[in-house]
């Protein structure tokens, strides 16, 4: 059966690549919400995007900033897909309150704004918002009995708990929690975003190597759906996203860091969107798969 | 005078598909609240479609019945005449069968449930394997796979498939799949 896991692109990118440098395991763990209404029924040579978000959120906190952002968008029809990373200080406009970090629009308007601030700046129509907090990366890790990683350099981050050398590396939950927070990197914001991108592709190949048939993708929706909230999404609808998840193979899968610049701006540390970036979105958004990037 | 005793042959038994396995998994507390409604409401579904898409046009070497009310839209699309997949679900094209008759139709149905309990997918495993004859020649139709189905009010319509077909006319075989993520 090639049908698999109907969580795929729930599982991977909610489990795996989503989460802050900032926070602590608390009480957040995923939820799944429509940015529109009505029901999510992707159309046939269409690409489809969804934005994975790993928020900041502490216990009790109300609010938090949309601290990981990835584009995941996928292209059924010649499985193949990218992952656009967001670096999380990108200084932008956000939709209704003019120029900020990216990450601010989660604080002012919660996944809604956060999808729409994504949107405007990299021009696709978002769906669907996955967001999780440090509960719901290293849980559903857990769950999947952990995940062979693929780390491309030796880690030795005593801060975050990322100690590991370069090449494949069995993470549990709390391994893949360290490897996606550890920010004493080359690189910093931005090899940090793409360490998760590299998160959510060992994700997708545990998903995909486990084989299950749709019976199966039952059993796994059960178990996200226990650490799920869900708004404005069924369980249709998070079928056909697993489903358009499983039709690329991790192996087709680009995994790209908007490009940019640091700087400042307002007083604070920013990443400026780099010149070459509107040429990455343009090629991204027209058929999710990138030709000249 | 007597007349003589002449009896008829027993009916041949229903085709029918009859669950083997049923399967539920819930989100939240368990619940039996759509347990019932969704096994018999699944069935019903699939016998639907064995007697508009197998039966009808096996028996009569005709076309197909109604299938609007079984498959979502955009499944729909691809099980309509001219359809990708309709050769993998309707099985037109042969002449009619007579004797036909059951060796196994059984569907083990996998379903999940919301935390309110209600049932919104349902994955129904299909193994059915029928048999007669066209024109004195042996006929096998082998149909195995999975279904995905969905609500739709008060029907569980066909939403995704991963389906084979094997057809067996005396001694040539024709195999056909069908995907539909």
């Amino acid at each position: 059966m090639k049908r698999r896991l109907a969580v795929a692109v729930v599982l991977l990118a909610v489990g795996m690549g989503c989460v802050s440098p900032t926070g602590v395991r608390g009480e957040a763990a995923i939820q799944i919400l429509r940015v529109d209404s009505g029901r999510f029924i992707p159309e046939p040579g269409k690409p489809v995007f969804v934005l994975v978000m790993g928020h900041d959120a502490r216990p009790g906190d109300s609010r938090s900033r949309g601290d990981g952002l990835h584009v995941i968008g996928i292209n059924a029809e010649e499985h193949r897909a990218t992952i656009l990373n967001i670096p999380r200080d990108t200084w932008t406009n956000i939709p209704g309150r003019g120029m900020d970090k990216i990450n601010a629009a989660n604080y002012h308007g919660g996944p809604q704004l956060q999808a729409r601030a994504v949107s405007a700046l990299v021009g696709v129509d978002i769906p669907i918002v996955i967001s999780t907090g440090f509960d719901g990366l290293a849980d559903m890790v857990d769950e999947l009995g952990g995940i062979n990683v693929d780390v491309p350099f030796a880690m030795n981050d005593p801060i975050s708990g990322a100690v590991f050398p370069a090449g494949t590396v069995r993470m549990d939950g709390g391994a893949a929690l360290a490897f996606a927070r550890n920010r004493s990197l080359s690189g910093g914001d931005f090899t940090r975003t793409h360490d998760q991108g590299i998160l959510i592709l060992a994700g997708l190949s545990k998903l995909r190597d486990s084989a299950p048939t749709a019976a199966n993708t039952i059993k796994w929706m059960a178990v996200l759906a226990r650490h799920t909230r869900f708004e404005g999404i069924g369980f249709g609808d998070l079928y056909r996203l697993g489903r358009l998840a499983l039709t690329f193979d991790p192996d087709e899968v680009r995994n790209v860091t908007m490009p940019g610049t640091t700087g400042s701006a307002a007083g604070q540390s920013v990443v400026f969107v780099g010149g070459s970036a509107p040429a990455l979105f343009a090629d991204f958004r027209d058929d999710a798969i990138l030709q000249r990037n | 005078m007597t007349l003589p005793v002449v009896s008829a042959p027993p009916p041949p038994p229903p085709i029918r598909f009859t669950g083997e396995a049923y399967d539920l998994h819930f989100a939240g507390a368990p619940s039996t609240a759509s347990y019932d409604a969704t096994w018999f409401g699944v069935l019903d579904t699939l016998n639907r479609y064995l007697e508009a898409a197998v039966l009808t046009p096996l028996r009569t070497g005709g076309p197909a019945g109604d299938l609007t009310a079984l498959f979502n839209p955009p499944a729909l699309e691809r099980v309509a005449p001219g359809g990708a997949d309709r050769f993998a679900f309707i099985d037109e094209n042969l002449p009619a069968v007579s004797d036909l008759r059951s060796e196994r139709s059984v569907a083990g149905l996998t379903a999940l449930a919301g935390r309110d309990g209600k049932v919104s997918v349902v994955t129904a495993g299909l193994d059915l394997r029928l048999v007669g004859h066209i024109a004195g020649s042996p006929v096998t139709v082998v149909r195995t796979g999975e279904l995905v189905l969905m609500p739709e009010g008060n029907t569980w319509r066909i939403d995704a498939y991963d389906i084979q077909v094997v057809r067996t006319v005396a001694d040539e075989t024709t195999a056909t799949t069908a995907e539909r993520e």
